[in-house]
């Protein structure tokens, strides 16, 4: 069975399903989807425990993966967004299989290298693209340094906590998911008709030079107006030809799970395929030339008890992610598709000639057409195994509570391309009448390689103790470990970090928390004897509520928490300590009487004793309260970071001779974090309000920043991730005289309705000394959300706000600016132009065809992109119980979801969160009806 | 059940103790190639030294890799707005990022750091098994003389300057107060007289362009000069010039199996074709040595030729400095003179200088109001184009080619100008003290080479003080755009006043095919201020280097 039959089938079985089942009523649920976050018994995983959320000390944020279950999407970690107070999200592009994702925990905490948190799987590193949803248990994002401390070096960005689900004790469960998608772009741009392209490229011509030759005359500006020729006047709207109206996305996933007291087991499969978004043309090959993907995963968990004593468990998961793209594959081809399909202009050429051939001009040889379906296909492979393995064995023999545990942990990822691609011939219509040929048919050539391979090894041995005495409880461990990652395609060693870690927890009377932590952990990227880094933490809560004196306050809970600890960020550098020499041709003095540059050999490393991982001093203060009958809950966090020993150049005496890597960089991050839920039941009538904020502000405090002549001119005390630029003071007007004005010749010439930028320092010369921030960093600062949910006899609904602030874009590049290159495309934007006697009004700088002066660097391309998102969406009915037992079923759920639906911001263009350019795969909007049904 | 127990602890011990192993965390990249297997190998050991050769500056357009030196003096101005020897030469001058210019300060301390790995972590290690005695000195004695040169660019620039005496490691102090002038001088002109004996004399042409002896002796020769001249030696101490001719006259009477080692290049045409030819230029003592190319020639090429950047345009004043053919002064006020105003001068004028009705590279040179080359962006400025150091067989249009370009660092010409400068000082025009050669005999024989017809000996000059004026002017034409007017200015303490005038140009109006008529215009500012005798340290070192005062005045 093709895969396109498979799909077909299993939407068909949804929507079969889905009419059985809709007509009932009942009282059943399943998925208990509102729960108390702060006094549910379940446990918590953190690292290398899990934990009682009561007894909570450090400052952490989990949620279920069947919250997260039905949020459609192939990267897992975009459906976080909005959900947890202090993480923000920005979505870069929406390139199935990609969804690029920027992640956060509490804001930077470096102005070096990537403040991205690690994303462990079970307590490990491995691979996370396109995991199941349906095989994740929980998800703990880990914030302070009590909760990340014993990842010691890599622990300074949080931690993502991924579970995974295991067999649990009880009858066979069978589980079935499916969920299908339909899809379309949040936003697009819009660019104009052939008609205002043309006017408006006239237009530009005449800005430049009042004496120009317009490029179109009258005639051909009204036979774009009434499209009398459209093979000599095309109007194509690009988007509408090569874009479909929407795109599919279905997702399978079965699940079994079971066990007894002896083994348990729980296995999962699934399947996810994307049609992809564009509209090819599949008479044409016998081959697809769409982005679809198709992804299997398959997880395996055994849990073995053998004998009284000794506890086997394993787990392995093999992915198969499958990515079709046309023409070469590269991690930005979508930025080369949407490239061209945004810079073609409307009246560029026809799609196809009057004879049937291709279109094309020399200014526009990228025919889309021709892009979509005569470049070849290239297929991107993403293959992944990975293995854990732990053996426990109860040592309560020796003294009780005692066990000690070995794990075994494996990965093999692998990325490997395939291209099957050529190029294409297109024709332009010439003064004859006859076309001529540019560019060229060849036939397909094949190439393809392994781009990535990587292997991920640890290994650990534990002692685990966990014992209650009386109204004393202590749990603790002690642990070596050994991390090793490998990358076959790169010439740089094994990367390894390995060392003991342990933590010692003890509570008195469930009121007085204490706890412990820390890694004492290296790396082999350091100097002999500086090699090892120690990374504590202690953190210690109270739960006032269990007081006696609180008992007649009307508060359920009450808990004050504190943690303070130092955390390690890796340095990032490649064996800096390391002195060596290189040799190279050319890099010689140059001699003889027939002058020829020699082979020379030179010190290319100096030994670096400096060298040395950034350390972070984190504080975390906390407050979570329960009141009124538990129906509101409250939580909040404040937070300090310092961050030393960041690497800077440029710190020490040129006398030096060299340039080197000083750790002397600082770094401050500061913030909060608040969440508050109602949760209540009126007769069958449940619901919940659950919102949240976040601020994380940080400052560059030293980063040995060259000296500059202004203090504006400094991104030392800002933000990091800020741009500069020149400031947008006003447009130049008709009744300027430039020559009372400063002098802002060095960034080109300046004609009326062009911008002028701001003279800081007042010298009456815009220049270098005139920039000076402009912007906020693109990710957020603000993070807020909003959930809202209820449930009414059998149906359930829940909707989800997203929230940014203090963030930008930095609108730019071809799908925003006028006729780049002097060929681009205009948009619908470009209307709103400067024209004389506009004023200021105007929105957009006079139109032009090149000039350097408005497209500088400059706080005019800065938008705010705050915004507020329709995130989420689901309403959802469950059968009632008893309904289905005679077919077998035990329960089912159908519901109907949207995703990304709306979203309220000041960018308009482009959605806010896609990257700068706005080239990429555009972010999707999604509406999915799915189905779970348990046999 | 127990037995179970032995196996798992037996397995946690083996994990357990691997685990604990450092031999994953002690791993290093076995391909890097250390010092012994530098000094271990004789070619190796070639090729580091090879290496320092780069470290050397050049001269050509070498300001941000657009403008020369020349265009921040009198002698030239940059056709393109807004380069670094406009801004230089214009007075916008600083100590921080952006405001510094021609800061060499970190190249040379890069080069210095590298003559001593090379001293340090290579020569003492080099076994006579490798390399022999003979072969080690010659190497060492090239790296002691790129550490001395590099050491004297830095002593023109700054004047006094902390010396750095090793590699530093990151862990040393760095915090280094100024040594005195005389420590520096004393120290550089040791570094020269220990590479001396170790150098050779010359080398087979594979190995032209490598550190001679006599580059060396050059080397010191310029550096006493230097330390002799006015701003440097302000008691005027005659036993500083004593030793400056003294060291110059070394150079001079150098000899090898009886004949001269330097020696005026006078074969073909001369003083140009000095500068694009290596083989048998017994002239050249030490050049910056750059593979063949037409770049320069791009760089400053004629606007006309597609592709031609302007580049460096000669002034005006530096033009109506060059003599007549007779050797007699140029002057616009004599009719003669004005009617062809490039006719019947110092032939190193049309050697030196592209002017308006010239033949280059098979096209006339149109400067005049409205000619091919006075038009456009990039067009010169001055009315006039840079000949000197350009060949017209590098052609940077069809059919193209190119040529040897070697930026003259150390050549004999100068070497002459340097002995009869201080020859002058000491014993006047006409006295040969202990030498055998007076100034006047020295100045006549770069006069001669010239091509003047008349006048050679500057009869005029009788006394030290005309002489003194005569040498000067002469070290101006001989050694326009080789980075010496702008520090000769500043050691003759002239600066002030000579480069605090605006710089001309020829405003050229064509009155039909062979007539034109000329006026002189001012096409750019010029500004000196005392503190810029020695230019300042970046602000960032000083703020460092906290016992590093700073220049006077900035």
């Amino acid at each position: 069975m093709n895969e396109r039959n498979f799909k077909t089938l299993i939407s068909l079985g949804a929507l079969c399903l889905l009419q059985t089942c809709f007509p009932g009523a009942g009282r059943s649920q399943i998925g208990g989807r509102l729960t108390r976050p702060f006094t549910d018994s379940a446990r918590v995983s953190l690292l290398d425990r899990t934990i009682d959320p009561r007894f909570l000390t450090g400052a952490t944020s989990s949620v279920s993966g069947q919250e997260l279950s039905t949020t459609p999407g192939g990267n897992r970690l975009n459906a976080l967004a909005g959900r947890i107070p202090g993480f923000s999200i920005v979505q870069e592009d929406g390139l199935p299989g990609a969804e690029s994702v920027n992640m956060l925990i509490r804001g930077y905490h470096s102005f070096r290298g990537s403040s991205a948190p690690l994303v462990l799987v079970n307590g490990r590193r491995d691979d996370v693209s396109m995991l199941e949803p349906n095989d994740i248990a929980s998800i703990t994002i880990l914030k302070d340094a009590a909760s990340t401390a014993m990842y010691g070096m890599n622990s300074t960005n949080g931690i993502v906590l991924i579970t995974t689900k295991r067999g649990e004790e009880g009858r066979l469960k069978i589980e079935y998911n499916v969920q299908t998608s339909l899809q379309k772009p949040t936003r697009l741009p819009k660019f104009l008709d052939a008609y205002n392209y043309a006017s408006l490229y006239n237009e530009a011509m005449l800005n430049d030079d009042p004496t120009a030759v317009v490029k179109y005359d009258n005639a051909a500006l009204e036979a774009y107006k009434n499209g009398s020729d459209p093979y000599r006047y095309p109007n194509v709207n690009w988007l509408d030809e090569f874009l479909k109206k929407q795109s599919f996305q279905v997702r399978n996933n079965l699940n079994i799970s079971g066990g007894n007291n002896v083994a348990r087991y729980f296995f999962s499969g699934s399947y996810l395929s994307d049609g992809g978004i564009f509209n090819v043309d599949k008479g044409v090959n016998t081959y697809n030339t769409n982005t679809n993907i198709s992804v299997l995963n398959a997880r395996a968990s055994v849990e073995v008890n053998v004998g009284k004593n000794l506890l086997l468990s394993t787990e392995i998961r093999a992915k198969r992610d499958k990515r079709n793209a046309p023409g070469a594959y590269s991690a930005t081809y979508d930025e080369s598709l949407f490239g061209t399909l945004y810079s073609t202009p409307a009246n560029a050429h026809p799609v196809m000639n009057r004879d049937g051939s291709l279109a094309g001009t020399n200014d526009y040889r990228n025919n889309p057409y021709g892009m979509l379906n005569y470049r070849g296909y290239s297929n991107y492979l993403v293959t992944s195994f990975s293995n854990l393995t732990d053996l426990t064995y109860d040592l309560g023999g020796l003294t009780k509570g005692l066990s000690v545990k070995g794990s075994f942990g494996f990965t093999n990822y692998t990325q490997f391309y395939i291209n099957r691609t050529k190029t294409f011939e297109v024709y332009q219509s010439n003064a004859g009448g006859g076309y001529d040929k540019i560019g060229l048919n060849s036939p397909i050539t094949s190439s393809g390689n392994y781009d990535q391979i990587v292997r991920l090894y640890d290994h650990s041995l534990a002692l685990n103790y966990d014992r209650t005495f009386g109204s004393h409880h202590v749990s603790a461990m002690v642990k070596y470990r050994r991390e090793q990652i490998d990358n076959a395609r790169s010439l740089e060693l094994t990367q390894n970090f390995q060392g003991p870690r342990a933590y010692v927890s003890y509570r008195l009377k469930d009121r007085y928390l204490l706890d412990v932590s820390g890694a004492y952990e290296g790396s082999e990227q350091y100097p002999a004897g500086s090699r090892y880094g120690f990374f504590p933490a202690a953190s210690a809560g109270w739960i006032l509520s269990e007081e006696a004196f609180m008992k007649s306050t009307g508060i359920d809970f009450l808990k004050l928490r504190g943690s303070y600890g130092k955390t390690g960020k890796p340095a990032n550098t490649y064996f800096e300590y390391l002195g060596a020499y290189t040799q190279a041709a050319s890099q010689g003095g140059v001699f003889g009487t027939t002058p020829a540059a020699s082979i020379g050999i030179y010190q290319s490393k100096i030994a670096n004793p400096f060298v040395t991982w950034e350390k972070t001093t984190k504080s975390n203060i906390g407050l979570d309260v329960s009141v009124l009958k538990q129906r509101l809950s409250l939580t909040a966090d404040f937070f300090s970071e310092k961050s030393k020993d960041i690497l800077i150049t440029n710190a020490i005496s040129s006398m030096y001779g060299a340039v080197i890597n000083t750790p002397g960089g600082l770094f401050e991050n500061k913030g909060f974090e608040a969440r508050a839920r109602w949760d209540d039941q009126v007769k069958s009538f449940r619901y919940f309000v659950d919102v949240h904020y976040a601020n994380a502000s940080n400052k560059i405090v030293y980063m040995a920043e060259q000296l500059r002549e202004h203090p504006w001119m400094y991104e030392t005390g800002q933000p990091y991730g800020i741009r500069m630029g020149y400031v947008f003071d006003r447009y130049f007007t008709e009744n300027d005289d430039l020559s009372t004005l400063p002098n802002q010749s060095m960034l080109g010439s300046q004609k009326p309705g062009d911008l002028k930028y701001k003279d800081l320092n007042g010298d009456n010369v815009i220049d270098e000394n005139d920039i000076a921030r402009i912007s906020n960093a693109k990710m957020p600062r603000i993070n807020y959300g909003a959930q809202v949910g209820f449930g009414y006899q059998n149906f359930d609904f829940s909707v989800l706000f997203q929230g940014t602030g203090k963030s930008s874009t930095y609108n730019s590049g071809s799908a925003f600016w006028e006729f780049q290159s002097r060929t681009g495309n205009a948009a619908e934007h470009h209307l709103d132009r400067w024209v004389p006697g506009a004023g200021q009004s105007a929105g957009y700088p006079r139109l032009t065809l090149s000039n350097p002066n408005n497209f500088v660097a400059n706080s005019f391309w800065v938008r705010d992109n705050s915004f507020v998102r329709l995130k989420f969406m689901e309403i959802g009915y469950t059968t009632p119980e008893g309904f289905l037992k005679r077919v077998g079923v035990k329960g089912a759920r159908i519901y109907l979801n949207g995703h990304n639906l709306m979203v309220w911001d000041k960018v308009k263009q482009k959605d806010p969160e896609i990257q700068d350019n706005g080239l990429a795969y555009p972010i999707l909007k999604t509406v999915s009806l799915g189905l779970n049904v348990k046999f | 059940m127990k037995k179970i127990a032995y196996f798992f602890s037996t397995l946690a011990l083996i994990g357990f103790s691997s685990s604990c192993s450092n031999e994953n965390i002690n791993f290093k990249p076995v391909q890097y190639i250390s010092s012994d297997i530098v000094y271990g190998n004789t070619v190796y050991i070639t090729q580091a030294v090879n290496r320092l050769y780069t470290h050397i500056p050049g001269g050509f357009n070498r300001l941000g890799g657009v403008s020369m030196v020349a265009s921040a003096t009198d002698e030239a101005v940059h056709a393109s707005r807004g380069s670094e020897a406009e801004l230089w030469g214009t007075g916008s001058w600083g100590t921080t990022p952006g405001t510094q210019r021609d800061d060499m300060f970190a190249f040379l301390h890069t080069g210095i750091r590298a003559t001593y790995v090379y001293s340090e972590e290579v020569h003492p290690f080099i076994v006579d098994a490798v390399m022999n005695k003979a072969e080690r000195d010659a190497h060492y004695g090239q790296v002691l003389f790129i550490r001395a040169l590099l050491n004297f660019e830095l002593l023109k620039r700054y004047g006094e300057y902390p010396i750095v005496r090793q590699a530093f490691k990151p862990t040393d102090n760095m915090t280094i107060p100024k040594n005195s002038y005389q420590e520096c001088v004393q120290y550089i002109a040791d570094l020269c007289d220990e590479a001396a004996p170790l150098l050779r004399i010359s080398y087979p042409t594979a190995d032209f362009g490598r550190a001679t002896r006599g580059s060396a002796m050059a080397l010191k020769a310029r550096l006493l000069l230097y330390a002799a001249s006015p701003l440097n030696n302000p008691g005027d101490d005659v036993a500083k010039w004593q030793a400056a001719a003294e060291a110059a006259e070394k150079v001079i009477s150098f000899t090898d199996n009886g004949a001269k080692v330097y020696d005026l290049y006078t074969a073909g045409t001369g003083y140009d074709a000095f500068f694009n030819v290596l083989a048998g230029n017994k002239e050249i003592i030490f050049s910056k040595m750059e593979v063949r190319s037409n770049n320069l020639e791009r760089l400053n090429g004629l606007v006309s030729l597609v592709g031609g950047m302007g580049g460096t345009n000669p002034t005006l004043d530096l033009v109506n400095a060059y003599e007549r053919l007779d050797g007699t002064p140029f002057d616009w006020n004599n009719p003669m003179h004005a009617e062809a105003p490039f006719a019947n001068r110092d032939p190193r004028l049309a050697k030196s200088i592209l002017f308006n009705g010239a033949t280059w590279m098979d096209t006339k040179v149109e400067t005049f109001e409205g000619g091919k080359d006075r038009q456009t962006i990039n067009a010169t400025r001055t009315g006039f184009y840079l000949r000197k150091f350009l060949s017209q067989n590098a052609r940077f249009v069809a059919p193209t080619g190119v040529a040897d370009h070697c930026f003259p660092i150390l050549r004999y010409g100068e070497v002459l100008l340097n002995y009869a400068e201080a020859m002058n000082e000491v014993n006047g025009p006409d006295h040969a003290g202990a030498f055998t050669m007076t100034a006047r005999e020295a100045l006549t024989l770069i006069r001669k080479r010239a091509g003047l017809t008349g006048n050679l000996g500057v009869a005029a000059a009788t006394t030290k003080e005309e002489m003194r004026e005569a040498i000067r002017k002469e070290r101006r034409i001989e050694l326009a755009f080789e980075e010496h007017r702008h520090m000769d200015l500043r050691r003759w303490k002239l600066a002030e006043e000579v480069l605090n005038k605006p710089v001309s140009g020829l405003k050229i109006t064509k009155v039909d095919e062979t007539t034109f008529t000329y006026q002189a215009q001012v096409v750019e500012n010029r500004v000196f201020q005392p503190k810029m005798y020695r230019y300042p340290f970046p602000q960032e070192e000083t703020s460092r280097n906290t016992s590093l005062n700073q220049n006077l005045g900035w």
